[in-house]
């Protein structure tokens, strides 16, 4: 029984991350990510590091997730450039709120939002 | 509040200062940055220290209802007249969505005429010759974007920063954050024309999450700016006194054995507002002791120009007795035919006509009034719309809804005036380049010159640190001192 389990687990695995990729952006991962962000950028401004860290780091694999997608996708090198940005102010805000520098992590949120906002004026569908 | 009455503002000033006082029980006190850190539980329109020094005092918010076409005031386009007739070229339109009302027509041009004013060189059509000779007081923001919908949609953006009701509109972040310059009027009032609320309602001006003791009051058109605020017929002023001295007393000894229940201080202070604005408010909107000249000024002595001048007047009147933030909603105008507002998607030349001559003249007065009074320095003057119209056309003689790229300005304080910031493509239809302003942005940089940090204005609403610019918003330094 053993015998089987163990490549039954690695196929289920394979699985996995073969759902996990994105094989289209839907409303509600964006949606998820609309979350987030937004209970990103209250937790800096109530200086909570701890949890919007976490959440930025969340919000960095996720816009991986995006990028990967319109890599895929091809003929969106707006959108991927995009999704490259969207991840540095990620990278920028977990920098700050590493310092306690909630200012910076909140330049850095604003900059993120305008780059969302910029992305969904082209991707964004209205349905 | 929609219906404008004493009881009205009785009952909601209540439930607002209700609000702040759950509120203040909850983390963070519901109060969080330290700009509301100031208020007190018991006069929550305290007035409030600034972030950084403010650049003004006053903000009057210029809302032109149904979305003027810049493109036929101020944002001059050669290449439109040139293309005027054609179909749109395409690559105009790249990613933006055109089936709002059913998609791009031919190019439209408008019958003006076009000339640089000042030593700014400012372009002005013919519909607002008056306009035209401030044109150095004026930084122009010809690529204001934001998003396009139906005109209430667009305008509760506009003033709330969402498209949903429920955020507080922006006139309330600033009554909330700074309190009143003056306890005997509102801190918040909306202006309006007409026999009817503006497009949207008081949606536009209500507090939102914020207690309803921020959101603004309406004062309608004519001597009586707000309902049942007269004091009743048959009771003599000192009669009255009296009896809201013995409420007074009947609360206060009330309240001695709950020391804990502001709700009850707040609604106090409630009934003291209201009979302080019985005198205040109908004699800040009183003009009858100005000039025959400023009246002159403000076009009081036109039918065409006398409405929307009445209230030009009246938010000069409202500014000098420390009123923080005066909405103006633009209204009907005569010879608009049964559009009552600038939406023209038909017959552009009979209603811009219409509604560029009820303003004009009435904005140019304000602001010459505004400068010699030396009060344009400490005033903020915030020319703003829901959107701006297509170049192309629709219907053969109007234009559609254009959320992508047009012209709003400020003058006042702290403003670099004679400037542009951003610009159009070639045709007027949607902003280029990196320089753009969406409705936050705006928000942030009015916040700005008020001394406040949009980033740090604050209030706990839900667990969450809401802000008026959501999760957007950048100053326009370019638009600066």
């Amino acid at each position: 029984m053993r015998k089987l389990l163990l490549p039954l687990i690695i196929f289920m695995g394979l699985a996995g991350s073969v759902v996990a990729a994105l094989d289209e952006i839907e409303g509600d991962f964006m949606q998820d990510i609309e979350d987030i962000q937004k209970s990103m950028a209250s937790n800096i401004s109530l200086q909570d590091a701890a949890t919007a860290r976490s959440e930025a780091v969340e919000l960095e694999a996720m816009f991986k997730d995006v990028e990967d997608f319109y890599v895929r996708k091809g003929d969106a090198a707006d959108a991927v450039d995009w999704s490259k940005d969207s991840r540095t102010y990620l990278t920028e805000i977990v920098k700050a709120l590493d310092a306690k520098n909630f200012d910076v992590a909140s330049e850095s949120a604003v900059a993120l939002a305008k780059t969302c906002k910029a992305c969904h004026k082209i991707y964004k569908t209205d349905d | 509040m929609s219906k404008n009455s004493r009881r009205d503002f009785l009952i909601k000033a209540g439930y607002g200062l209700g609000g702040i006082t759950l509120s203040g029980l909850l983390p963070g006190g519901g109060m969080l940055a330290t700009v509301a850190n100031a208020a007190t539980l018991g006069d929550p329109l305290a007035p409030k220290a600034t972030h950084f020094p403010a650049k003004v005092k006053s903000v009057i918010w210029l809302h032109m209802d149904g979305a003027p076409s810049t493109i036929d005031l101020y944002d001059y386009k050669p290449d439109l007249i040139k293309l005027a007739g054609q179909p749109i070229p395409a690559s105009f339109l790249k990613g933006i969505k055109t089936s709002t009302r059913g998609g791009a027509e031919k190019l439209y041009v408008s019958n003006r005429t076009w000339k640089q004013h000042g030593e700014s060189g400012a372009w002005f059509s013919d519909l607002l010759p008056n306009l035209a000779q401030h044109a150095d007081k004026i930084a122009f923001v010809k690529s204001s974007v934001t998003i396009g919908a139906t005109h209430d949609i667009s305008i509760l953006k506009l003033n709330t920063g969402d498209l949903n009701p429920g955020r507080p509109s922006l006139g309330a972040w600033i009554q909330y954050a700074l309190g009143s310059a003056n306890s005997d009027l509102p801190a918040y009032v909306v202006l309006y024309s007409g026999d009817r609320e503006p497009t949207g309602g008081s949606v536009n001006w209500s507090s939102g999450f914020l207690p309803a003791v921020y959101q603004g009051t309406a004062f309608r058109p004519g001597p009586s700016p707000i309902l049942h605020l007269d004091r009743p017929e048959l009771i003599a002023e000192a009669q009255q006194r009296d009896n809201l001295d013995l409420l007074k007393r009947l609360n206060e000894h009330h309240s001695g054995f709950y020391p804990g229940d502001t709700e009850l201080k707040a609604r106090l202070n409630a009934y003291e507002l209201a009979y302080r604005m019985e005198s205040a408010a109908p004699e800040a909107v009183d003009l009858s002791k100005e000039s025959d000249a400023t009246k002159e000024l403000y076009g009081l002595n036109e039918e065409a120009t006398r409405d929307y001048g009445t209230n030009m007047l009246r938010a000069r009147r409202l500014v000098e007795r420390g009123v923080r933030f005066i909405q103006v909603v633009s209204g009907p105008a005569i010879g608009a035919g049964d559009r009552r507002n600038w939406d023209a998607h038909q017959d552009l030349e009979d209603n811009h006509g219409a509604h560029a001559k009820a303003v004009d003249k009435p904005i140019a007065g304000l602001l010459a009034d505004l400068k010699a009074r030396g009060l344009l320095d400490s005033t903020l003057i915030v020319w703003a719309s829901e959107f701006g119209r297509t170049s192309y056309g629709e219907s053969g003689t109007g234009r559609d809804h254009n959320p992508w790229g047009y012209t709003q300005w400020l003058a006042g304080g702290g403003i670099k005036a004679g400037t542009t910031f951003g610009q159009t493509d070639e045709v007027g239809l949607q902003a280029v380049g990196d320089q753009t302003m969406d409705t936050y942005d705006l928000h942030a940089t009015v916040l700005q010159l008020l001394g406040l940090d949009h980033l740090k204005t604050t209030f706990l609403h839900n667990g969450r640190s809401e802000r008026p610019t959501v999760v957007y918003g950048q100053v326009i330094k370019e638009l600066l001192v």
